[in-house]
């Protein structure tokens, strides 16, 4: 539209820019260029718009590495440089550019020139970043000794940067090396002043620790209210890393490591962030030093047990210290370790100062949270811990109670609610899951980052109408996200913010092919085939409205980007037990894997029904378009297409298996929670879904044979193989009561696999009741035929008497399992059964920590629960309802 | 021991343990992109040791003539990360930035029940220059306070008399 515009009007200023702006938009950074040279010459006073050029000219060098250094970095170099010379440089952006393309092209020597000449007086936006810029741009050069001489002179200047610490010490032992390797007398290095020998760095640190006390010993009043960690921390850095560099020495150069780390523990002991400090020097310590700290401290903090009886913390100091301490001994593995009788008196005692501590909670406002709850989240998992190896969910149960409790003295601690997320989703309870998920008040990108927290249980547990509206939610956002970030690629030109150009670019690349938007749009789409349906008919209707291509894949899997935000949840994990990163790999991986099935199950649906009904797909489908020979070509094509994808899927599911092998587990400590892959392949739900899609293909292979006189399939398969459980038995098998008593009466168990089974089994009659409607679309004219030729049955093809028997015997094996779901969700579900069931889920015991209880809160969580399965049943009963109808109607 | 940095695009995907906090708000994309591309350098990072986002500031610097002020957009800090002196030093930032743009005051709003915050900011050196009538809308909307810090450019101090009544939002320039 602007180009036609700029044809009429080629000097418009106003219509030149509209039409930068609409470059922007759409990444024609070529097209950008051309047309702020186009804007400059027309107004050549004005710097932006050659810088505008400029910058579109980087961009390119982004996209096009090929070039990028032997054609547009020198080019937008030299345009800068023209600049410069003849003195026409203006403002500080077009410096910070200038920077940009000195660095992308490696020059960094130059560009130190420029920060060291008249040039840099530009920068002055940001007062700290000539000097990190130069130390940066030395580093490249790797001019060690000035690095090293440079970090010294920013530590002394932030003795409390994390960033500064480590260049120093990455350094410092560059030379060290360096020294060594140039064995004798060899000494290239001859400023004195920068750190090439470990005595000098343990000096350095020591000079900064000494500057720390003195500073706030002396000075009166103390100029600094707080003190800094940095120094301290970065000696237990320089530790970490003589530790990892295998030197014999690296125990003894400061000291004892027990005792510098006990120092780090007297000084901010009471910070809350002490435990993410002391998490990063874990391995400085041995076993039983682990040990012996734990209990020296302890018993320093003088709150033990005297004669069976607790000693409170008389302050919230000494409180956050004992917090620490345990957070500890749980990262150090110690509860790991311990029998379910010390897990559970210690639980309880946790219990007792947790509820002691509330005191000094008092005066504090509802947007706080209470200085003891970091107790609560602590015995939880002691409780979880339990339940784990006792197999017994009433640990689970109770330690619901106890968390909801906690949240009516701290009701906005995330922390607690996530927990509570996770354990009500542990049983199977998704609508407390989901309340707790709103009050976090997700919004916005969080619907990426923090959707999959509720994501995976929704349809899990089958709340298809809250499914409906989460995957809306999700969808809204990211359907704003191509306008929202070219808007403002637009500003950071408008403004001069080149080096937020390609990071703007960049961020839109990993919310557009984000793994989460992804998964919704999915679920969403299968969602909406199955859910209403109840006659064929409207399964067309909903297919025809949908425009979708089944040809192509609209994920691109080699560019998903795994955006979930899986360090929300504080966790005092032991690393051995739990790697997150290597955790979150994996849950990516079959989340991928399970993404493909559902996109491929969805494309299969789609192209199913087109084949059955191929007038009324005739319209959408992209494919027909192309080809103008009537009908009967293109369902040749869809047939093609059908068969093309159910090999696909065939194979995703072959390698789902492999991948099914190495499942993930879920420890409490981890958000990310387990795809339904798992249940899916038990259930084996993809080959039965294969033998469907078999029969519809082999239904309209010979509907074609008799029309055109046996014409040969184009494409070829090996069918599925029938798996070794009939459907019916495995619906069968779900019929259990939600809570069962094991093991004598001693566990109680909550039998969530019934419900996810059953979802599962309900989401896949509905998908099998889709094929066989197209089937029996095919098949109608066919027996309709036959049933003119009157009772000749002896001349039908015995092909086809074989697919008519599979075809009924799919429809009646369907129909019975939609019987025996229903009723599986029937009697276990009613109120009063359910409730006589939760019931048992009460611990008696004379135990302090299971006293204590409010009734009254404990009954209105079994209310909830209640209503949340029963939501489940309802749901998917619904569901159900709807399919039988449906299957009833495609009878001969 | 912190890390102070630009506040960059991909810190949205892992800004969580923060705005998880309930008086944190989380906006919509547009508004921190409005602020990523027009003041970069008033949008900073404080990250830990383990590579965590412990708080953030969002600023801006905006008014014709002598009301050329820096604005405190928003302020916060982890709860585990609170009393290191952290919001001191994102404050500072933005004031030694807004030294350099010449501005004459920085100013900020907060909500009136906030205690802590308007304790904190008064020890910074900041004094209330108004208050902001129902400016926080809520199930119950919320007064703020407009506080303020006369910067070096401003010789006599002019922006930080207390203006001599309430004020409605909609007054607000």
């Amino acid at each position: 539209m602007y180009e036609n515009a700029y044809k009429k009007k080629p000097d418009s200023e106003e219509i030149l820019n509209a039409l930068f702006m609409a470059y922007v938009r759409i990444g024609n950074y070529k097209k950008q260029q051309q047309v702020a040279m186009a804007l400059h010459k027309l107004r050549p006073q004005k710097n932006p718009y050659y810088f505008w050029a400029v910058m579109s000219i980087v961009m390119q060098a982004y996209e096009n590495e090929n070039l990028a250094n032997s054609m547009f970095l020198p080019l937008a170099g030299k345009m800068v440089e023209k600049f410069i010379n003849e003195g026409r440089l203006e403002a500080e952006a077009e410096v910070r550019i200038y920077l940009i393309i000195l660095q992308s092209m490696a020059k960094f020597e130059e560009a130190l020139k420029v920060l060291k000449g008249p040039l840099s007086e530009k920068l002055v936006s940001e007062p700290d970043f000539p000097s990190f810029l130069e130390v940066e741009l030395l580093t490249k050069l790797e001019l060690w000794t000035t690095v090293n001489t440079a970090y010294k002179r920013l530590i002394e200047s932030n003795p409390d940067s994390w960033q500064c610490y480590k260049e120093y010490l990455r350094s410092s032992f560059i030379l060290i090396d360096a020294h060594s390797n140039a064995e004798e007398g060899v000494v290239n290095c001859s400023d004195t002043a920068a750190d090439d020998t470990v005595e000098r760095v343990v000096e350095f640190l020591s000079t900064m620790v000494r500057r720390d006390r003195d500073s706030r010993e002396s000075a009166t009043p103390p100029q600094l209210p707080y003190p800094i960690r940095g120094p301290y921390l970065g000696r237990l850095e320089l530790l970490r890393i003589l530790k990892d560099r295998n030197d014999v020495n690296w125990n003894k150069v400061l000291g004892n490591p027990l005792e510098l780390i006990c120092q780090y523990y007297d000084q901010f002991g009471d910070k809350p962030c002490c435990f993410s400090d002391l998490q990063l020097y874990a391995a400085l310590l041995s076993e039983s030093e682990k040990q012996q700290m734990i209990t020296e401290l302890l018993a320093k903090l003088g709150i033990q047990s005297q004669d069976g009886q607790i000693v409170m913390a008389t302050d919230i100091k000494v409180i956050q210290r004992h917090i620490l301490l345990i957070q500890l001994s749980r990262y150090y593995g110690f509860h790991r370790q311990m029998e379910m009788e010390k897990c559970l008196s210690l639980a309880e005692e946790l219990l007792q100062r947790y509820t002691d501590g509330l005191k000094f909670g008092e005066s504090l406002t509802s947007t706080d949270q209470q200085y003891v709850d970091s107790y609560m989240l602590l015995l939880i998992h002691l409780l979880h811990d339990v339940a784990v190896s006792t197999k017994n969910d009433q640990y689970i149960w109770h330690a619901l109670v106890l968390l909801e409790m906690s949240l009516t003295k701290s009701p906005t601690n995330s922390q607690l609610k996530l927990l509570a997320i996770q354990l009500y989703a542990q049983i199977g309870a998704f609508m407390p899951c989901y309340n707790l998920y709103e009050s976090l008040e997700i919004k916005h990108i969080q619907h990426d980052t923090l959707g999959y927290v509720v994501c995976n249980h929704v349809l899990r547990l089958g709340h298809l109408s809250v499914a409906h509206t989460i995957f809306d939610n999700t969808l809204r956002f990211f359907a704003s996200v191509h306008k929202d970030t070219s808007d403002y690629l637009i500003s950071c030109y408008k403004y001069g913010s080149f080096p937020k150009v390609q990071e703007f670019v960049q961020f839109r690349h990993r919310l557009q092919n984000s793994l989460q938007f992804a998964i919704c749009t999915a679920e969403k789409l299968l969602l909406d085939i199955i859910s209403n349906a109840s006659s064929h008919q409207m399964t067309v209707d909903i297919i025809n409205g949908m425009d979708i291509d089944p040809m192509t894949e609209q994920t691109d899997f080699k560019s998903l980007c795994d955006n979930r935000d899986d360090s929300i949840v504080f966790s005092c994990e032991p690393n051995k037990v739990v790697d997150k990163k290597e955790l979150k790999q994996k849950s990516f991986l079959e989340e991928k894997a399970w993404l493909h099935i559902r996109n491929l199950t969805a494309r299969c649906l789609v192209t199913a029904v087109r084949l059955g009904s191929p007038l009324a797909g005739g319209t959408t489908a992209p494919e027909s378009a192309a080809i103008r020979n009537g009908s009967d070509a293109k369902t040749v094509k869809l047939r093609d297409v059908l068969v093309r994808l159910r090999g696909e899927l065939a194979q995703c599911l072959t390698d789902s298996r492999q991948l099914n092998k190495a499942q993930m587990t879920n420890d409490l400590c981890l958000d990310l929670y387990r795809t339904r892959l798992s249940a899916f392949m038990r259930l084996d739900l993809g080959d039965r879904f294969l033998i469907v899609l078999d029969l519809l293909l082999s239904s309209e292979l010979h509907q074609n044979g008799q029309q055109d006189g046996q014409k040969a399939a184009s494409i070829s398969f090996s069918p599925a193989q029938k798996p070794a459980k009939s459907l019916s038995s495995l619906t069968q098998e779900n019929r259990k009561p939600m809570v069962m008593v094991c093991g004598g009466e001693e566990r109680r168990q909550i039998v969530v696999e019934m419900l996810e089974n059953s979802v599962l089994l309900a989401e896949h009659i509905s998908q099998v009741t889709i094929v066989l409607g197209a089937c029996h679309e095919i098949l109608k004219p066919i027996k309709a035929s036959l049933n003119k030729k009157g009772k000749k049955k002896k001349e039908m093809d015995p092909v086809m008497v074989s697919v008519f028997e599979s075809y009924d015997s799919f429809l009646s094996e369907t129909l019975s399992a939609v019987a025996d779901l229903q009723e599986a969700f029937s009697e276990p579900l009613t109120g009063d059964n359910l409730a006589f069931q939760l019931d048992a889920l009460k611990i008696e015991n004379s135990n302090l920590l299971f006293q204590h209880v409010d009734d009254t809160l404990e009954s209105s969580i079994r209310k909830k629960v209640t209503a949340s399965y029963q939501t489940t049943a309802a749901e998917i009963k619904t569901l159900l309802d709807r399919k039988l109808r449906y299957l009833e109607n495609l009878k001969f | 021991m912190t890390t102070i940095r630009p506040f960059t695009c991909d810190d949205l995907f892992t800004f969580n343990n923060v705005n998880l906090d309930p008086l944190t708000e989380t906006y919509g994309l547009p508004f921190y992109l409005q602020y990523l591309a027009h003041w970069p350098e008033y949008f900073q990072a404080a990250e830990s040791p383990s590579g965590e986002i412990m708080g953030y500031i969002m600023g801006k610097a905006e008014g014709p003539a002598d009301n050329w002020h820096g604005h405190v957009t928003a302020l916060t800090v982890a709860p585990e990360y609170r009393r290191l002196g952290l919001a001191a030093k994102l404050m500072s930032s933005l004031e030694d930035i807004s030294e350099k743009k010449k501005c004459y005051f920085v100013d900020l709003f907060v909500r009136v029940s906030n205690r802590v915050a308007v304790d904190m900011y008064k020890r910074l050196g900041y004094i209330v220059y108004r208050r902001v009538l129902e400016y926080y809308s809520g199930d119950v909307d919320e007064d703020a306070f407009d506080m303020r810090k006369a910067l070096s450019h401003d010789t006599e101090k002019k922006s930080i008399v207390p203006f001599t009544r309430d004020v409605r939002p909609e007054e607000l320039e």
